[in-house]
């Protein structure tokens, strides 16, 4: 009797509480377990090659580095470059294996100034410039 | 995956990389609503609307620790799985804010109807909340969770918090017009309060959200003030807890501020650097916690002292209602009756006549030395270690004073052509209690009589006598009124007397069940209390110790 009169008075609570245990359990499984998301950072871009987004690194812009838009399955790139990306040339590329990934370079039509893509004359100083330095970002 | 725009936190909370005043601005408001959540809870535990305040403080801090969650940590996975309950949890505030309002407006329960549009309303948040129509992805430069492009999660649960808001106003604003002026000075509190807590969790966040969506802002960390709102209703709470006495809280002023300042004190912590700095600052602390004690000590003292002041005033306003009502009558009646026979009045009058007075004056009487034996009785009783006196305690048989008290009220019940009914387990015939006999009577007569007084005419009484391991347990049942459930608490109290019951017989002193309660604590082991329900009926149950046989 007092069990019956439990579930009447509790009936939506315990219907609330129920279904948002449900829940966590498929977010952690989803999340934590299967990591199933995307993975959306700015990867390497080459200015000449490429249309490269521009990012001012200062306030004056005198310092600035360009990227592409990488998308990529949270598990192909945990499996290609482990939990940090930061060194991985694996996550600035495609690769056939990859179940979803995106490589969005900056299109001059719709977003205008915040694109760069180096002229001949430029092209032919950067490439002297990138044979003596290993640094990853490339700057003007 | 990792982002790199913080160093790994500590307890999953704290990290340099974020500013000092996030800290101060989350943490204390987090534990001045838990604190002021679980005192409303732990002072009404069986109230629904204490119960309701205390769940939306629980989601509120729910809601900030998970937001600190996602500022400070680095690992997608664990910002992904936190920031996926961010609707859940702001649904339920909406809900739950609508649920309490009207609780604290209606005084009462929602229907069934209004709790399942309610549930429905919030089951599409919860049902989505893994999915990736509420989180698709993570951006790992700006360490944030992304969202579906047209957002539909996030809109329709800061729908969910508006309609709320909208509902909130319409049954505050119906209910004001046929408020009186304190529960207007209440709606208007509680009101503010919730409504500024609920648009700025919910307008302001969304505003903030769309500014940086739109480039307008470069992070969203405008958002984070959205909890001040919950600052402003914490305080308003908290002059209605003191003022008003909402949520049936003791909780006084001096109370609140000391807690208030303690908390304020100790969240300095989390942002002061130097050692002198938090040297000084815990020093402020312990002195201020030591000194705000003192005071709150002496104020409950206070407090206590006036309370038992007003108590007593009452008693003795009660005693002096009962002797100018119940005595003044019987006296006036006796003296006119004393007077017309003095005078000679009746001398032309047959004997009959004259008997009649005298019987009269007799009956009256009778009566004031009832009332005066009931206020001697009890003053006697009233003291907090009443004890029989040791030469009056025999060995008693209760079945035979039962009966014989039954016996003795039998015309009273005939007259009221009651249902009127004895049954004594034959196990206990021969069974005694020890006891003072007058005392005991007085017990079986009182709440016997009251029964049947009580009691519709055509209606029952039923005296049932039985035993339970080494206790007598008297049963005495009747289908009377029943006692109002406001008034079940003080029915024992010296002088009190139940609403029904003065307009069903105004004659009676409030004496009789508190000396009955006396006389049956006195003995060991002994207890006396009641199921009622109004219009029903009562049933008084008597546990007395069974002699031990020699």
């Amino acid at each position: 009797m007092k069990t019956k009169t439990f579930f009447k008075d509790y009936f939506f609570s315990l219907i609330l509480v129920a279904s948002i245990i449900v829940v966590s359990i498929f977010s952690f499984y989803r999340f934590i377990i299967k990591q199933d998301y995307i993975v959306s950072y700015e990867g390497k871009c080459e200015i000449t090659s490429n249309n490269c987004f521009l990012e001012c690194d200062n306030d004056s812009c005198t310092e600035n580095h360009y990227y592409s838009k990488m998308q990529k399955y949270a598990p192909d790139l945990y499996n290609e470059c482990g939990k940090d990306i930061t060194d991985c040339a694996n996550a600035n590329i495609c690769l056939p294996n990859d179940q979803k990934c995106s490589i969005t370079y900056c299109d001059p039509e719709n977003d205008g100034d915040t694109c760069k893509k180096a002229t001949p004359s430029e092209s032919a100083i950067l490439n002297d410039e990138q044979s003596s330095s290993t640094n990853n970002t490339i700057k003007l | 995956m990792i982002c790199y725009l913080f160093s790994e936190p500590l307890y999953f909370l704290f990290t340099s990389g974020v500013p000092a005043l996030l800290y101060y601005a989350y943490i204390p408001t987090t534990f001045i609503a838990l604190f002021l959540g679980i005192y409303v809870y732990r002072n009404g535990k069986h109230l629904l609307f204490n119960k309701l305040f205390f769940v939306i403080c629980i989601l509120f801090s729910l809601w900030t620790i998970s937001t600190l969650i996602e500022w400070t940590n680095i690992h997608s996975g664990l910002i992904l799985f936190v920031w996926s309950f961010a609707g859940i949890i702001s649904g339920l505030i909406a809900i739950l804010s609508v649920y309490f309002i009207y609780v604290f407006l209606e005084k009462k329960n929602l229907t069934t109807s209004i709790k399942s549009i309610l549930i429905l309303a919030i089951s599409p948040v919860i049902l989505l909340s893994p999915t990736s129509l509420n989180l698709s992805g993570f951006d790992i430069n700006a360490c944030d969770a992304f969202k579906f492009w047209w957002l539909p999660y996030k809109i329709y649960y800061t729908l969910l918090g508006m309609m709320a808001m909208i509902w909130i106003f319409v049954l505050m604003a119906r209910k004001y017009r046929v408020s009186t002026v304190d529960m207007k000075k209440q709606i208007i509190l509680m009101g503010t309060g919730i409504e500024f807590f609920l648009s700025l969790f919910f307008i302001w966040t969304s505003y903030t959200y769309y500014l940086t969506q739109i480039g307008v802002d470069s992070d969203s960390r405008l958002e984070m003030y959205g909890l001040l709102g919950m600052v402003i209703f914490l305080i308003y709470i908290g002059i209605l807890m003191v003022r008003f006495k909402v949520f049936n809280t003791k909780l006084i002023a001096t109370q609140a501020l000391v807690w208030t300042s303690i908390i304020l004190i100790s969240s300095q912590f989390f942002f002061i650097q130097t050692n002198i700095n938090k040297v000084l600052t815990g020093l402020t602390l312990i002195v201020f916690s030591v000194v705000g004690w003192l005071i709150v000590r002496s104020v409950k003292k206070e407090i206590r002292q006036r309370q038992e002041i007003e108590h007593l005033l009452k008693i003795k306003s009660e005693f002096i209602d009962i002797v100018s009502h119940q005595l003044r009558t019987p006296v006036s009646v006796i003296k006119g009756m004393a007077s017309m026979l003095k005078e000679g009045d009746l001398d032309n009058q047959p004997k009959e006549k004259r008997d009649e007075f005298i019987a009269g004056i007799y009956e009256k009487s009778e009566k004031l030395a009832d009332i005066l034996n009931d206020i001697l009785k009890a003053a006697e009783l009233d003291m907090d270690n009443f004890s029989f006196t040791p030469a009056n305690i025999k060995p008693i048989n209760l079945s035979q004073l039962v009966k014989g008290i039954f016996d003795d009220l039998f015309s009273l019940a005939q007259a009221k052509k009651l249902n009127y009914q004895i049954n004594i387990s034959p196990e206990i015939a021969n069974l005694n209690v020890m006891t003072d006999e007058s005392f005991l009577k007085h017990v079986f007569q009182n709440i016997t009589d009251n029964a049947i007084k009580y009691s519709r005419d055509g209606g029952s009484t039923t005296v049932d006598l039985s035993k339970e391991k080494d206790f007598f347990i008297c049963k005495i049942i009747d289908s009377g009124i029943g006692i109002p459930e406001d008034q079940k608490d003080r029915l024992f109290e010296k002088f009190f007397r139940a609403k029904n019951a003065v307009d069903v017989h105004a004659y009676g002193t409030g004496l009789g069940l508190f000396i009955a309660k006396k006389i049956v604590e006195a003995h060991h082991g002994g207890k006396i209390w009641f199921d009622s329900t109004i219009g029903k009926g009562t049933t008084f149950y008597i546990k007395l110790p069974i002699a031990k046989q020699v």
